[in-house]
């Protein structure tokens, strides 16, 4: 996976790509505005870390800007703010994702992963989460390598949690995957196609589970904690 | 004494009594003079009476008393002198020689206590008065005047004691007057609280202004409105006060944010550095201190946040919107930390609330984030919305009364050796104080249930 980092403290930037590159990651390290502008222009990322504050002028404004001109990576922005302002202002110039410093490289690793789950380019790449992981294209889901049969709406709820791992999916999310807008359709029916997905994962073994935040959604976390 | 009604009571009490004492000494003293011009007048009258008597006739010169004959003595007496000034003929009390030599002794001196008024002259023969004792040591008052040929003519009298009179005056004064002095006296006794009270109501307005102020509303000012001009300048002096007072504190606050802001790049730097070098497990153990620290960082500065953000007084938001937006964000972490969470709804009615919803959102994170460090293991929060309030409810232990109100000062903590800032809550109450609304705290049957109670909008 190679990573776009745009951060003009040298030690924060340094050390974190040092981090990034052991886990696995490929990264280029910029420190100001037009050096990220141009390695976007010239090369091809699977995804972008921006400090919100460059040397050169804001990361925020960079962002808009590549944004307008059809950049489509996603993007994580790094802010030393975090007042509640900051984050909306971030999220609306176009990041995906952001995290307040001081951050932990784990964080910031599980992060850059989620957001390739979600938004990565690669739509054919199958979906990997512990022990189970779904492909895309042929709609199957296996669990220690053996193949667990599911419905066309279970394939469905099962790719959305995973490339929503550790986020939450809303009813109302699940449902606009399952049906078009003019099918009718209830909550029970989500609620129903949910449990069975949620037995099916624990039947077979699976690590990843499904768990319910009541009044909102569900979340599907990588490791069983209860 | 530090009545204000006491003070203007007394203070009144003594003018009344004052102008009372100086009304009575002027009365005192006119009646004193008053009844010695009367007397002096009534001499001077009768003797040029007889002086134009005397004129009229010829031959040695006698006194023709005519209808004064019956009083003579009673009190007025009359005599004739020489023109050398030697009585010559006497009606009742003897007459008084007025030889210029008397004349010049009495001229000079006040023995008596009055001065002599002189309108002596012999040769224009304007009266002489005089102001004598007699033989009983009593005062007489004389008056003589040149008539013909030299002779004088003379009147005299005893002069009235003034004190009897005056104590007379007095008595007949103050019966007159104790009803009309003492009843207006009453009656400001009375209406002085009264309009003391009534004049005071623009400052208890103020007061209760004052009162009312947090540091967090240090921006408000005191209303001038009807507030008398005798105390416009302790108004202006307290807000002027306030002004300073707000300045200090942004700076204060200031200085908490941008501390809290700076020390975040090099706390990231370390932190980067540390976790580079160490091996990927050990991360673990090195990332519970640096989420410590990187929590309090963004707690000072939710505090400072709270305090000084520039706020959308006018906003509406939406509770079940705020609500499960902040759920969703923050669940992650919630169930990582090995707990539950759950919105739940109360009826169905509107659940809308006025105010900024920054602040709203930095008081419900800090809740939640709150419950998830005090509620046991596996347990469930329930954060509940009910018309214009949000509570969470969690797990946990009684709170005692008297640590509900304290719990929301900064820096406190149930126990000093949790690990929590002691912040989070003072973060909500701060936060709450800015909106205008409230937050309380319920606990029982194994249950800590805050809530926050945000201002309903108002009524279209």
């Amino acid at each position: 996976m190679r990573v776009l980092f745009a951060e003009d403290d040298e030690a924060v930037g340094r050390a974190t790509a040092a981090s990034l590159t052991a886990a696995g990651f490929v990264v280029d390290l910029v420190e100001n505005r037009d050096d990220a502008l141009h390695a976007l222009k010239t090369h091809r990322y699977d995804a972008a870390v921006f400090d919100i504050m460059l040397a050169d002028g804001s990361g925020l404004e960079a962002l808009a800007a590549a944004r307008r001109s059809g950049l489509d990576l996603p993007v994580l922005l790094l802010t030393a703010l975090g007042s509640v302002d900051d984050r909306v202002t971030g999220l609306n110039a176009g990041a995906d994702d952001y995290l307040v410093k001081p951050f932990s490289v784990d964080e910031l690793i599980a992060r850059l992963r989620a957001l390739q789950r979600r938004l990565g380019t690669s739509v054919a790449m199958a979906l990997t989460v512990e022990n189970a992981s779904f492909d895309p294209i042929s709609r199957m889901m296996s669990v220690n390598g053996d193949h667990v049969p599911l419905s066309r709406a279970e394939g469905i709820v099962i790719e959305r949690f995973m490339r929503s791992l550790g986020r939450v999916v809303t009813k109302e999310q699940l449902a606009e995957s399952i049906y078009s807008f003019n099918e009718e359709y209830t909550e029970n029916a989500v609620e129903v196609h949910v449990h069975r997905v949620r037995r099916k994962l624990e039947s077979s073994g699976a690590r990843p589970s499904i768990r319910t935040v009541r009044g909102l959604g569900y979340i599907m976390v990588a490791e069983s904690t209860s | 004494m530090n009545s204000l009604s006491l003070r203007l009571v007394i203070a009144t009490t003594f003018v009344f009594m004052a102008s009372l004492s100086c009304a009575f000494a002027v009365l005192v003293q006119e009646a004193k003079y008053g009844l010695f011009r009367v007397q002096r007048n009534s001499l001077t009258v009768q003797v040029d009476t007889l002086e134009d008597r005397l004129r009229a006739t010829r031959g040695p010169p006698t006194l023709d008393l005519g209808e004064f004959a019956k009083e003579a003595g009673k009190p007025i007496s009359y005599a004739l002198l020489d023109p050398k000034g030697h009585v010559i003929e006497s009606h009742g009390v003897r007459g008084v020689d007025v030889s210029p030599a008397v004349i010049e002794r009495y001229d000079t001196d006040d023995p008596f206590g009055f001065s002599i008024e002189r309108w002596l002259d012999p040769n224009s023969g304007d009266p002489v008065m005089l102001i004598l004792p007699d033989a009983n040591g009593a005062q007489r008052i004389v008056v003589t005047v040149t008539a013909r040929d030299g002779y004088l003519v003379q009147a005299s009298m005893p002069l009235i004691d003034s004190r009897i009179a005056i104590t007379d005056i007095m008595y007949t004064f103050t019966e007159g007057t104790v009803l009309a002095v003492l009843l207006p006296l009453l009656l400001a006794m009375i209406a002085i609280p009264i309009i003391v009270r009534f004049t005071l109501k623009p400052i208890r307005r103020v007061s209760q202004q004052a009162t009312e102020m947090e540091a967090s509303t240090l921006d408000r000012r005191l209303s001038l409105d009807h507030v008398p001009s005798e105390m416009r300048g302790l108004v202006f002096a307290f807000n002027d006060l306030l002004a300073r007072l707000d300045r200090a504190w942004r700076l204060q606050r200031e200085f908490t944010a941008n501390a809290a802001h700076e020390l975040r790049t090099p706390i990231a730097a370390l932190r980067a550095e540390v976790e580079a070098i160490v091996p990927a497990k050990a991360r673990s153990i090195l990332a519970v201190q640096f989420d410590k620290v990187a929590r309090l960082l963004a707690q000072l500065l939710a505090l400072a946040e709270a305090d000084s953000r520039s706020i959308d007084a006018a906003g509406h938001f939406d509770l079940v919107t705020l609500a499960r937006e902040v759920v969703a964000d923050m669940a992650p972490a919630v169930i990582a930390a090995g707990k539950e969470i759950a919105i739940e709804r109360s009826g169905d009615g509107e659940a809308t609330a006025r105010g900024d919803l920054g602040l709203a959102e930095i008081a419900l994170r800090n809740l939640i984030d709150n419950a998830v460090r005090h509620s046991r293991a596996g347990s469930a929060i329930r954060v509940l919305i009910d018309g214009a309030n949000i509570s969470v409810a969690n797990t946990g232990s009684d709170i005692p009364e008297d640590a509900r109100k304290a719990m929301f000062e900064r820096f406190w903590k149930k126990d000093r050796r949790t690990s929590g800032s002691g912040l989070g809550l003072s973060i909500i109450d701060a936060v709450m104080k800015r909106l205008g609304g409230t937050v309380g705290v319920a606990s029982g049957e194994g249950t800590v249930t805050f809530t926050l109670g945000f201002q309903p909008p108002v009524p279209a």
